[in-house]
């Protein structure tokens, strides 16, 4: 995620939103709510949640706990300079316990 | 019988650690010179182990195999190129087509970032981008964020073959979210972001090896810790075997009559485990 951040044309964003190509909005100005959001939970490294949905139900005992559990795709990542290492300790602790798997191909720095 | 069985055993230990070392190796944390150099230590270590250690440490290699498996084909799957930066629309208060950045931004800065690839995946980002226009982002600019739209493709726009469908594919799905964007000179929901980048995440088909890999592994490692514990649950060494101790219960039932409960208690505790089955056995076969 910080390559990806510094990699654009050298500019540093403090806030990084991730929203999946199928996400749909349900209401006008949800951009701003966002914003909101964002004052009200701040500081913050992820803001977002685990995937939460029924779409699975049917089936949820043969699947993965690492597909079962992973981050929902839509999130926000905080950039600052405190996050970084912080980031860099959850990816890995990610992967060593295999329940929760990122979405987007991240890397630490 | 006993003999040659360690020597399986030690066989076996001996292959998974060089597993183990080869997948360190994997990830350049050790030289290629290391790994032989590991074989040796591993198996000289072994050596001196008894044959309930060696036993044990198939187990432990087995899991700590896989599981080193499992992280290092993970960190080599995050290993790509790099992302790229391709291009920018900057919105200016002197130009409609976007000029240079500014040289000051008081203000904080956020990239929405709408991750794709082409095939299904493209159709729905168009899609989304469509229902922006009855559900606009914003009411006005935001006064505390600059907020950018960034578009990132999950492989290469330009990777030089003619014959690549799929950039020109994602090539096109960008030229119309950009052609949006400047038409709509700050009428559309454009006047949201401060202004639209593209950027290639530049992943490629190691991804899915690695993936392959990871499996291949995975399957490799469950079929020695498989070989190990069928091993050890159902060997019985012949010149000791008796229709009376064909299973455990028998053979707790035989180790309590010949009293080896009192002075070896903690052995009849375990003897669910191989070892103890064995040394029991003979024990009670010598009685």
């Amino acid at each position: 995620m910080s390559k990806l951040m510094e990699n654009t044309d050298g500019v540093q964003y403090e806030l990084a939103m991730i929203m999946e190509a199928d996400n749909k909005p349900r209401h006008s100005e949800w951009l701003n709510k966002v914003i909101e959001d964002v004052q009200d939970k701040a500081p913050f490294a992820i803001l977002g949640s685990k995937y939460k949905s029924n779409a699975w139900d049917g089936m949820k005992d043969i699947m993965p706990v690492s597909l079962l559990n992973h981050i929902n795709g839509n999130a926000l990542v905080s950039e600052s300079d405190n996050n970084k290492s912080f980031h860099a300790k959850v990816l890995l602790q990610l992967n060593l316990t295999h329940n929760i798997v990122c979405p987007f191909p991240a890397s630490s720095s | 019988m006993l003999a040659s069985l360690d020597a399986i055993i030690l066989r076996y230990t001996s292959i998974i650690s060089y597993n183990i070392a080869t997948s360190v190796s994997q990830v350049q944390i050790t030289t290629k010179q290391t790994s032989p150099t590991m074989l040796s230590m591993a198996a000289i270590y072994i050596r001196s182990l008894s044959k309930e250690q060696r036993r044990a440490i198939i187990g432990v290699s087995c899991i700590l195999g896989l599981s080193l498996s499992a992280v290092f084909s993970s960190f080599k799957s995050k290993q790509h190129n790099g992302t790229q930066y391709v291009g920018s629309v900057r919105r200016s208060l002197f130009s409609s087509e976007g000029v240079e950045w500014a040289f000051y931004h008081p203000k904080k800065r956020l990239a929405l970032i709408r991750p794709f690839s082409v095939g299904e995946d493209a159709q729905k980002l168009l899609e989304s981008f469509s229902l922006w226009d009855d559900w606009w982002p914003c009411s006005a600019e935001d006064n505390e964020y600059d907020i950018d739209l960034v578009l990132s493709y999950s492989r290469r726009f330009n990777n030089n073959d003619k014959d690549d469908l799929d950039a020109k594919l994602a090539s096109d799905i960008v030229q119309e979210i950009r052609s949006k964007f400047i038409a709509d000179n700050g009428w559309g929901w454009s006047e949201c972001f401060a202004g639209l980048r593209v950027i290639e995440a530049d992943l490629d088909v190691s991804v899915l090896l690695s993936c392959i890999i990871l499996v291949l592994q995975f399957i490799y490692s469950l079929f020695f810790f498989l070989c190990t514990y069928i091993m050890c649950t159902s060997y019985v060494p012949p010149s000791h075997y008796s229709p009376q101790r064909t299973n455990t219960k028998s053979i707790l039932t035989q180790a309590r009559r010949n009293h080896l409960i009192g002075y070896q208690g903690r052995m009849v505790n375990s003897a669910l485990t191989c070892p103890s089955l064995w040394r029991i056995q003979t024990a009670s076969s010598m009685n």
